[in-house]
């Protein structure tokens, strides 16, 4: 018995590959299509309506990851495109009527464009000023959309009624089919993921990567920086602006104020959803706009009969300060260098002849507060 | 045989340091150029200049009868002139292959005659396909630097730069990459040109050395003048090589 106890320990712990597949690829595979589920899970319409903002934000956040974790730049005027994109949706929508299919593409070059306006003057700086020019031109944009009253109707901003185009019987308007709008907004959020996915296979995320971790390297072996920094910038920006359309949709009304998208304090919070979920990870994002959204309503549920809202929210600012600090490379990150360390603590522990609970111990412990650093998978 | 890369009367002034003043260099077809010099004398300078990344404050530098001076390092890489660093030779936070990977930016147009044509061939030449899961700074520092020559080698380069490719090996490393470089240049039909302050290393592999003291040429050869040229001797080699020369 104790034989057969530790011929199954070794080949666990020995061959831990075939059981990465099974221990941490499917579960995380699993938990992937656990957003499907949102409509029958969430209660309220008020909570659907976040999971539909959670699915926005994933759109916008995979476009940042673009930009500020593939190729380095800390770009302050990521949400400004998304605010472009949201215009351009608007405005098609009010003045010509436009088809949802039209608006996807339009208001993704819109601001693809936008990103390389942008891009074409700030890219010839780099670091903190390429951050600082960045958040000027956000901060010009918003400007001009407050004041550009013959088109943008300055601070009263723009309201839309309409809702997506109907697919043959398929309403997605936000009152009567918010579920219907949630699916569609996913299936996007969905195919985001997938284009961040390939863009990180593919010879043009390399590259990417490259500029960000040596430019003098990258240059030296033929790569164009400033080309590939302002197509890096472009995907990133029509990422966010397709994430406009469903923004517009979905609020029903997009102004030039502090809590819209046309604000630095935006961008911020998204820089932090990348940094929660994990800079190194395609999954990254996701994770991080996940808990930003429904975060403080897991800390209001839990507090909140106890503490007013805005103590659970000094809570939910505290914890994701500390997340910050304990886990530099996000959750993803810290996940998967815990499992790691796991299964080595665990082999090694066995190896120097510890029974087989105080390994598992040892094992769930270094787990938990990994000591070493996991293999980087950037 | 007639040279590819022509450098003409080449200057750089770093806020009113001469770097190099009035350089004038050839590099012939299918040779390997040793570079030698005390420190500071110009050799990286020369390099940069040559690959643009500084701009040279006179002169000009000829590629294949082209002028390449003022080009952006990315438009001369693409054409065929490759460098190497010093330090921050290799991408930290990748593995061995995503390092050449990131390198590698496909076969460029008409070069069907290469050896290398793709990752893993590079993988496979440089030696290093048994660690190519390991990360760049987990590899032994001698097989570091032979990466680093590999994302030049990923680049294609007509003319590698060199830049002090066995500075901080041991003496076995640095005669294995002593044996590299041969290689890329016999084998691959690569011309090379490399910056070395070991002088057995460059005694060894170099078919012509040329000598910078001051951001100047003082002398050009093959080993055994550069060897006895009393300029060099008295400025560079010195008691250093009269004494490794005595050891042999």
């Amino acid at each position: 018995m104790a034989t057969a106890i530790g011929r199954l320990t070794s080949s666990i712990t020995t061959q831990y590959p075939p059981l990465d597949l099974l221990t941490v690829r499917l579960p995380l595979a699993a938990l992937l299509f656990v957003p499907l589920l949102a409509p029958p899970l969430l209660p309220t319409s008020r909570l659907l309506s976040l999971a539909v903002t959670a699915a926005i934000y994933v759109i916008v956040a995979n476009g940042l990851h673009v930009i500020f974790s593939y190729t380095g730049q800390l770009s302050l005027a990521h949400t400004t495109l998304w605010g472009l994109g949201a215009y351009t949706a608007a405005l098609l929508i009010t003045h010509y009527d436009a088809p949802t299919l039209a608006l996807l593409p339009a208001a993704g070059l819109g601001a693809a464009l936008g990103a390389v306006a942008i891009g074409i003057p700030a890219f010839r700086t780099a670091g903190f000023s390429f951050a600082i020019i960045t958040f000027s031109f956000a901060e010009i944009m918003r400007l001009v959309a407050n004041n550009w009253t013959s088109v943008t109707e300055g601070s009263l901003g723009i309201t839309v009624f309409d809702a997506p185009t109907p697919l043959g019987p398929i309403k997605f308007d936000t009152f009567n089919h918010l579920e219907n709008f949630y699916y569609l907004t996913l299936a996007f959020a969905y195919l985001s993921l997938v284009a961040l996915w390939l863009i990180r296979q593919s010879r043009l995320g390399k590259t990417f990567i490259a500029i960000r971790e040596n430019e003098a390297l990258a240059r030296s072996v033929g790569i164009n920086v400033y080309l590939h920094k302002l197509l890096a910038f472009a995907i990133s920006g029509f990422f966010a602006g397709v994430a406009g359309v469903f923004f517009v949709y979905h609020q029903k009304h997009i102004e030039p104020g502090p809590l819209s998208p046309f604000g630095a304090f935006f961008t911020i919070q998204f820089l932090l959803m990348i940094l929660i979920g994990g800079r190194f990870s395609v999954l990254g994002p996701v994770i991080g706009a996940a808990v930003v959204v429904f975060g403080p309503e897991v800390v209001n549920g839990i507090l909140g009969d106890v503490l007013t809202l805005s103590r659970t929210q000094i809570i939910f600012g505290s914890l994701l300060a500390i997340s910050v600090l304990t886990a530099p490379r996000g959750i993803v990150g810290q996940a998967s260098a815990g499992y790691q360390n796991f299964f080595a603590v665990l082999r090694q522990s066995r190896e120097r002849g510890r029974s087989w609970p105080v390994s598992a111990a040892l094992a769930l412990a270094s787990s938990i507060v990994p000591v070493g650093r996991g293999k980087q998978d950037s | 045989m007639a040279p590819v890369l022509t450098v003409e009367r080449l200057s750089k002034n770093f806020s009113g340091v001469r770097a190099l003043e009035h350089l004038s260099l050839d590099v012939h077809e299918g040779e390997i150029l040793g570079l030698v010099g005390p420190n500071g004398s110009g050799k990286t300078t020369l390099f940069s200049c040559v690959t643009g990344f500084v701009r040279a404050t006179a002169g000009q530098v000829t590629w294949r009868g082209r002028d390449i001076t003022g080009l952006a390092p990315d438009q001369i890489a693409r054409l065929g002139v490759v460098r190497t660093f010093q330090q921050k030779m290799v991408f930290p936070k990748a593995t061995v292959r995503d390092n050449v990977e990131m390198a590698w930016q496909g076969l460029r147009d008409g070069a069907s005659d290469r050896v290398l044509t793709c990752c893993d061939d590079i993988l496979h030449f440089l030696g290093l396909a048994d660690v190519e899961d390991r990360l760049a700074t987990e590899i032994p520092f001698g097989s570091a630097r032979k990466l680093g020559v590999g994302l030049a080698l990923a680049a294609q380069p007509q003319l590698l730069l060199l830049d002090e490719p066995a500075a901080g090996l041991n003496q076995d490393e640095s005669r294995e990459l002593g044996r590299l470089i041969t290689r890329i240049a016999r084998e691959l039909a690569v011309t090379v040109c490399v910056i070395e302050h070991d002088m057995h290393l460059v005694m060894a592999i170099s078919n012509r050395i040329a000598v910078l003291h001051a951001g100047r040429k003082i002398a050009e050869g093959k080993p055994d003048e550069i060897a006895n040229d009393p300029d060099v001797i008295s400025v560079y080699l010195g008691e250093k090589f009269a004494r490794s020369r005595s050891s042999q």
